[in-house]
């Protein structure tokens, strides 16, 4: 059944809007389409404002607080539950980092993963590394 | 207030306004009597010697100045020859020309491009950076490239095909003198990236690709 919902202390990734690809909390509720969401600014970037909920998708984390909460008291919360630490160690957040990190390629750094997977698959081919995938 | 941080940034980006000198001048709007419709429009006839004030100067328009490097062009940069005989390879780029041209080098060692001249829009400018330093280009500028005047005759024209005249051993000499304090600067995988050759495969859209 559902598991994922929308309350103050969610944890949720945009998808849409100036702050496309960062995390922020659910704070607050405004009505069936929209939130109040905050970074909190000093953690992600993203500040307090209102959004749809249809720019949101959550995650399986959540931190325990009040609705509402101010900045100080989700940072704290975040951090005692240490939910960006979690999110970072899931393999969503993992995918989300890599794709960012591969648009920022430039040039030379293309090239130098290409030479490094020839090496890879060299030493595949000669039984020297076990196939597993990265 | 902004959503996130980079929100105020991107549309300042796009709010700058042209300063341009040609750029036509902030509209003024007139407020006309009614009955009077299109005199704000109506476009005056100068005739002769009034002359309007947003007639550009004729001092700004007398020569073009030096062409502009793109940005983050830099000596020691690493540029992607997209057209000529050298399409698809990486070179290093020393310096711009009087005539506004690149000068660019191979290394002539380390993949076979020689000190050649390109045009900024014919290359593209990675943000990879080689130490050129040790390279002391002075020697080379535009006469450098100027083709040799024969004796007009006009029997020669129609006689054996043209002799293809070698590059002089100073210049093959002062190529290698140049390169080698580039090349010596040069670290492994820098040269193995100049040797390479430079493609697009499927699904690399240059327009996404950060160089």
């Amino acid at each position: 059944m559902y598991t994922r919902f929308v309350e103050p202390g969610r944890l949720a990734l945009i998808t849409y809007g100036p702050c496309a690809g960062k995390m922020c909390t659910v704070v607050d509720i405004v009505d069936q389409k929209r939130v109040v969401v905050d970074g909190p600014e000093s953690v992600t970037g993203v500040r307090r404002h209102m959004m749809p909920v249809k720019r949101l998708s959550l995650t399986d984390f959540t931190s325990k607080i009040a609705r509402g909460a101010r900045e100080k008291t989700l940072r704290l919360a975040l951090e005692k539950d240490g939910v960006m630490a979690k999110w970072s160690a899931t393999a969503w957040a993992k995918k989300v980092k890599a794709k960012e990190v591969r648009s920022k390629m430039t040039d030379f750094d293309r090239f130098k993963l290409m030479v490094a997977r020839k090496k890879r698959t060299a030493e595949i081919k000669k039984g020297g590394m076990k196939k597993t995938r990265k | 207030r902004a959503p996130c941080s980079s929100f105020w940034l991107k549309a300042q980006a796009h709010a700058r306004p042209s300063r341009h000198p040609r750029a036509a001048p902030p509209q003024q709007k007139h407020f006309v009597k009614m009955g009077k419709a299109g005199q704000a429009r109506q476009v005056f006839r100068t005739y002769g010697k009034t002359k309007s004030a947003s007639k550009v100067k004729s001092t700004e328009m007398k020569t073009p100045g030096q062409q502009k490097l793109k940005k983050g062009l830099v000596p020691g940069s690493v540029l992607i020859m997209l057209a000529g005989r050298f399409r698809g390879r990486r070179a290093v780029f020393l310096k711009q020309l009087a005539s506004g041209l690149l000068l660019v080098t191979g290394p002539y060692a380390v993949n076979g491009v020689p000190f050649r001249r390109v045009n900024q829009r014919m290359c593209i400018a990675t943000s990879t950076k080689v130490d050129v330093k040790g390279a002391d280009d002075k020697a080379v500028t535009d006469a450098y490239f100027a083709r040799e005047k024969k004796a007009a005759k006009k029997d020669e024209m129609f006689a054996a095909g043209a002799e293809k005249k070698a590059l002089s051993s100073e210049k093959k000499a002062g190529q290698k003198k140049l390169d080698e304090g580039i090349v010596k600067a040069m670290k492994a995988d820098e040269k193995a990236y100049l040797k390479a050759r430079f493609s697009l495969s499927s699904k690399m859209y240059p327009h996404e690709l950060k160089f």
